[in-house]
């Protein structure tokens, strides 16, 4: 391998992704106008542990499919990754941000095999607690510059697949929602029939900002109301 | 590394008072070798503090305590089985007046391994779910020995004294119990406004003012820069006049030049141009709260209105990616 993250596991071996439900932040359509299946991995995605030739040199054409095993993981791995976090974790994000995303709450059917790169469950492919690896994956796990780990995304891919395995997919835990669990699956070998949808939120609506309120305040967060209208805005546009 | 959160902490002494904390995980990556409470225990032999995730450092919850008295009962049940405490290794020697702190973590009631001090808060944050998911947790706790001659089936009898002693008297935990302040959304942001109001940005007429302004209406020298896009303002209802953030002007009171290409680029987005945002505090809840997209070298977030003033151009670029949408960057 020439990426530079040679053997970034120390041992190919495997963790359970247990048969759950899961919550996947997804947008309800694409920039072209299409629909978004709610269980379809996004052929285009750019985040982190990406792998697709867009991103990568060499790279195969790969699916993503993120979901984390709370709502408050899931809205933070994808929409509040950039938000404005307070003193006494008071989350504000721009509205347009909200606009046309969707929370999917999905079930797994049965329990796949994953690489687990949050501790303790590292130690299985990374033993050693102070080999470079290890500090290696602490960055990739944590960078908020997505572009850092898809050379690492691919190498990782690539040391799977070299010792006989299919590379499923990995997990992580989530940098800002405490508890929760972000798992990142591929495809091929994804498949859809092991899923299913059980219900959709949508977040740009009123019934939204009250879900993403609960599910923030559930991992200790508050949820800041838009501030406009009311007491924030003028009355008289020539106010001075 | 971005470690965020606390953990709650249930702290039990060999001979004492049961009592409760919080520690920022942060803390355990910066002094891994410091205890959770610096408190000074001439008459304690030792000290056990089990651990749990904190949802916030504010308060501890009482389902938060009630589930630390669980692991404590759950590591102390396990203390007593020889299995488990001959897998804890004797304290270190040390010299006088230095106390030992160790981390360890008791794996499905079986098994104890110690913990390097670098990786509990990663384990902290682990510890819960793995709780809800396998119905079964780890206990991870600390152990701070200040009489090294004691030996550990000792301190662990003296912790379960004091542990018994502790559910005997629970009505006294309602005083450690702190309820959560309820706030709505709206009233945070209301909170959140008159918080960055009580900084005490200059008023229109105090901006017209120190620009030497000889107009009757001393505020309209600042109208006019804001109706330009040049000067940004945010409405104070009670006072009926706005006010004015102040890293917009320099240290000679002037208005810095790139203010003007920072309130475009903001206008890039339709919620932040300012006809929706008449009294700018969606543009002000950006400029002040700290963001990782503005994450400094250490790779802690930071506020758009403190890095314009050395890194405005870096300001500028994320003010305008605030307006993109449907970025495969973030699914």
């Amino acid at each position: 391998m020439t990426h530079g993250e040679d053997d970034l596991l120390e041992r190919v071996d495997f963790d359970a992704m247990p048969a759950n439900i899961y919550c996947r932040v997804h947008p309800a359509r694409l920039q072209d106008g299409t629909p978004v299946d709610p269980l379809s991995p996004n052929p285009r995605s750019a985040a982190r542990m990406a792998i697709q030739p867009a991103l990568t040199a060499g790279a195969p054409a790969l699916g993503m499919f993120y979901v984390a095993t709370t709502s408050a993981g899931a809205l933070f791995e994808a929409l509040l990754r950039n938000a404005s976090i307070y003193p006494g974790r008071q989350v504000y994000l721009p509205r347009s941000k909200l606009k046309g995303q969707r929370l999917a709450l999905v079930e797994l059917s049965r329990p796949l095999e994953i690489i687990p790169l949050g501790l303790p469950d590292r130690r299985i492919v990374v033993p050693d607690a102070n080999s470079w690896r290890e500090a290696r994956w602490r960055e990739l796990i944590n960078t908020v510059d997505h572009r850092d780990t898809h050379a690492a995304a691919l190498a990782v891919y690539e040391q799977v697949r070299n010792a006989g395995f299919q590379h499923q997919g990995l997990s992580w835990p989530s940098i800002q929602a405490p508890h929760a669990l972000v798992y990142l699956l591929y495809d091929p070998p994804f498949q859809r029939a092991d899923w299913s949808l059980i219900k959709t939120i949508e977040l740009d609506t009123a019934a939204g900002e009250i879900f993403i309120a609960d599910a923030l305040a559930k991992a200790g967060y508050a949820w800041l109301a838009d501030p406009a209208g009311g007491g924030f805005d003028p009355a008289d546009p020539a106010a001075i | 590394m971005s470690i965020h959160g606390h953990v709650a902490i249930m702290e039990i002494p060999a001979d004492g008072d049961v009592r409760f904390g919080s520690r920022p995980l942060t803390s355990f990556v910066q002094a891994p070798d410091v205890a959770s409470f610096d408190v000074a225990r001439h008459a304690s032999k030792g000290v056990l503090r089990v651990f749990r995730p904190d949802s916030d450092a504010q308060w501890l919850t009482k389902s938060e305590i009630a589930e630390l008295e669980q692991l404590a009962r759950k590591l102390l049940e396990a203390s007593r089985r020889i299995g488990a405490l001959d897998q804890l290794m004797p304290a270190r020697k040390r010299s006088a007046g230095h106390q030992e702190v160790r981390y360890f973590e008791l794996f499905a009631d079986l098994a104890v391994h110690e913990v390097h001090a670098a990786e509990v808060a990663e384990r902290a944050q682990r510890m819960v779910l793995r709780a809800d998911q396998a119905g079964s947790s780890g206990v991870l706790f600390e152990i701070e020995q200040y009489d090294p001659s004691v030996s550990l089936p000792a301190l662990f009898e003296g912790f379960n004294r004091s542990f018994r002693a502790s559910v005997v008297t629970e009505a006294k935990l309602a005083r450690v119990v702190v309820t959560a302040p309820v706030r709505t959304p709206a009233q945070a942001s209301a909170a959140l406004r008159d918080e960055l109001l009580g900084l005490g940005w200059p008023t229109s007429a105090e901006v017209g003012e120190s620009h030497g302004s000889k107009a009757g209406n001393k505020g309209q020298w600042a109208k006019d820069r804001r109706d330009r896009g040049e000067l940004f303002g945010v409405w104070s209802a009670t006072e009926r006049t706005f006010r004015h953030p102040t890293f917009q002007f320099d240290e000679t009171g002037a208005i810095r030049p790139l203010v003007k290409e920072l309130i475009s680029a903001l206008s890039a987005n339709p919620e932040f141009a300012p006809a929706a945002d008449k009294g700018g505090w969606r543009r002000a809840f950006w400029l002040y709260g700290p963001t990782l997209a503005l994450a400094g070298a250490n790779g802690a977030a930071r506020r758009p209105a403190d890095v314009f003033v050395t890194e405005p151009a870096a300001v500028i670029q994320a003010a305008r990616a605030t307006s993109e949408t449907g970025t495969d960057d973030a699914w």
